[in-house]
């Protein structure tokens, strides 16, 4: 049964009608409300022309319009595309739209209200296609009412999930009915395993409804569980944390997922409530989507326990949308970390005790979730034993069957029906870590960042080189967090002045294009940035010399 | 300026941008190179600064001028 069809069920027999609260509008609505102008938007979609196996795209903040306008949509039988809606004040957003529409074909988009004129008349214009500001669409009040929706098969596609944009070029992964109703039953399973061993009452979420994490957690499951919701926008949620919590007191609800970073930017602003001002003894905090720092979890731990937050209702989360979302997590009990020296050569890990100056601490991933098979492998696809570093590899009914209209890539990643996730990791007794990436990609904040285009916004800068730039990403062991350093070699001694207008310009520049903020830029020699003799970077080597030598770099010493 | 200087620190504090405990020894820290902004946090800052004094700072002044507490309060008072 597709999930609109439960929803439907739920509505006819269940006794109770959940409330779903935007704080951030100010408003609440019973789902029965969020489902009735489902259905009025169901028939606009159809009086616009869409139809069963049309792409619909949402350029759309959280916000309390988008539950009802994803259960029309689905009602028709079409296809939801969540996609960013904010980017950097130079990013190309009308490029972005077009390498998806290439493969989408939208019958039309949805935008925010404040959505760019020029945008909305660049894309109806260049393409012919539709795009409606979000209270015009919802003012569209269709005068023939079709009164038969088409059925939806398990094999249909509800959601097609693409990576952010800013770096990389975005990929979209195709969700189907079938995937969204075997993650949600999973989420649900894994969530009674891991000690909430009870219907859900109260669910909360911030995460933005284009990253599969926030439409899963924020929006799929919760109409699964058939819990109260407290749905707000990222900004509404970084611009007081502690705001967030109260509510999540307030509405006693009982889980929320995160990431690393965001906790690490929240905690002090949690710290600054009273001991006891709040109650989150019911409540449970995913940390998930980027690798979890144990200095971040240890600080957590801290900082919560004052607001009766026990220690074993944290619990982490891997997986990503090629899996739909998760394929792993902790279960009961405290989260397992693990100091181990790790050699790259012969991929061997051993366990040291933590005083080894080579070892790191790595928080465990938990392990598989039921229905889901996790290995880790070698190059050539076998299956190494415990303490092996080798790429995770997924096997299961929330796999993915492809990217959408892209064979080539989808070959790659996709071995009879095991997924490749080009991250790297290890099992030891029994519970999975992850460790890096295979690739140079990095994650920062839930967010994938190839470094390449990165560097080829900077190397496209008046007065730099092309391949004169590397990115990489330094762990900060004391805070928790990973930040992003930019070397950049230059060949004349400028002066220090001049380097600090110039650190300025390319964070300023990168900002602006990509929507990230680079907090460390380091002007080195030249030949810092060492390449292989195809003159690909050689990122490993550069992270290595920035990490022996980083007092001289930083310090311009080099240059 | 020294009861302007004491309110923007406070809703700093507020905000979870500083701490409220070592609020002297960081307000002449670059915010950005020590890591106490990121991306999101910049949007954050920007949206305080809108929604207390109704002034929007344009991103690169923000970037190439304002790295400091000391430095957005000067940038304030000359305009509140």
């Amino acid at each position: 049964m597709p999930l609109i069809e439960l929803i439907e069920t739920n509505l006819e027999k269940k006794n109770h009608t959940p409330i779903w609260r935007f704080p951030e509008e100010k408003n609440e609505f019973p789902i029965s409300e969020l489902y009735d102008r489902a259905i009025e938007y169901a028939h606009t979609f159809t009086a616009l022309g869409v139809e069963a196996g049309d792409t619909v795209g949402f350029m759309l903040n959280n916000c309390s319009d988008f539950v009802p306008f994803l259960i029309g949509l689905w009602k028709i039988n079409a296809m939801a595309v969540p996609l960013r809606p904010h980017a950097g004040s130079d990013f190309d957003i009308h490029a972005y739209l077009n390498r998806i529409e290439k493969s989408c074909q939208f019958k039309l988009i949805i935008f925010n209200d404040d959505a760019n004129e020029d945008l909305i008349n660049s894309w109806t214009g260049l393409s012919g296609r539709q795009g409606y500001r979000r209270s015009e669409f919802i003012g569209i009040h269709p005068v023939t009412i079709k009164t038969d929706f088409p059925s939806i098969l398990p094999s249909d596609i509800a959601v097609i999930q693409y990576s952010s944009g800013s770096t990389g070029d975005p990929k979209g992964v195709i969700v189907t009915h079938e995937m969204v109703m075997n993650q949600v039953r999973q989420i649900d399973f894994e969530r009674r395993v891991a000690g909430q061993d009870k219907e859900i009452e109260s669910t909360g979420s911030w995460l933005p409804f284009n990253h599969d994490m926030g439409l899963f957690i924020g929006i799929l499951h919760p109409l699964f569980a058939w819990s109260n919701n407290i749905l707000a926008s990222p900004r509404y949620y970084m611009y007081k944390p502690k705001r967030w919590f109260e509510l999540q007191s307030q509405y006693q609800v009982e889980w929320n997922f995160t990431t690393n970073m965001a906790m690490a930017n929240s905690l002090r602003s949690l710290a600054q409530l009273a001991p006891g001002a709040i109650d989150l003894s019911l409540f449970y905090l995913y940390l998930s989507a980027e690798k979890v720092s144990p200095t971040i979890l240890r600080k957590c731990y801290e900082v919560l326990k004052e607001f009766n937050m026990p220690e074993d209702h944290f619990k982490v989360g891997y997986g990503m949308a090629e899996n739909t979302l998760g394929a792993a997590s902790t279960k009961q009990g405290k989260i397992n970390t693990v100091h181990v020296c790790i050699d790259e050569n012969s991929n061997t890990v051993q366990k040291t005790d933590g005083h080894d100056n080579n070892a790191v601490e790595v928080v465990s991933i938990g392990s598989p979730h039921i229905n889901t098979t996790m290995t880790v492998r070698d190059e050539a696809g076998n299956i190494l034993p415990e303490m092996t570093l080798g790429e995770i590899c997924i096997q299961g009914h929330c796999v993915f069957p492809g990217y959408h209209r892209d064979e080539e890539v989808s070959k790659k990643a996709l071995v009879e029906g095991m997924f490749k996730t080009r991250d790297l990791g290890f099992y030891c007794n029994g519970d999975l870590y992850f460790y890096s990436r295979k690739d140079a990609m990095l994650v920062v904040g839930g967010r994938n960042i190839a470094p390449e285009d990165i560097e080829d916004c900077a190397e496209g800068m008046e007065g730099f080189s092309v391949g004169g730039t590397a990115l990489i990403e330094v762990e900060q062991k004391s805070v928790g967090t990973n930040k992003l350093v930019l070397l950049v070699e230059m060949e004349d001694k400028r002066h220090r002045l001049d380097l600090t207008s110039e650190r300025h310009r390319i964070q300023s520049e990168i900002y602006q294009k990509k929507g990230i903020l680079i907090s460390t830029i380091v002007f080195c020699g030249k030949n810092t940035i060492v390449k292989t003799t195809s003159g690909k970077k050689r990122r490993k080597a550069i992270k290595e010399t920035f990490e022996k030598e980083q007092k001289a770099l930083c310090g311009n010493d080099s240059l | 300026m020294g009861l302007f200087r004491k309110n923007f620190v406070d809703l700093c504090v507020e905000h979870g941008l500083l701490d409220g405990g070592q609020v002297e020894t960081m307000l002449n820290d670059d915010l950005i190179e020590s890591g106490m902004l990121d991306s999101m946090g910049i949007v954050t800052v920007q949206t305080m600064i809108q929604e207390t004094y109704g002034i929007d700072i344009p991103t690169p002044l923000f970037i190439a001028e304002l790295r400091s507490i000391n430095n957005v309060i000067a940038y304030l008072y000359k305009l509140v």
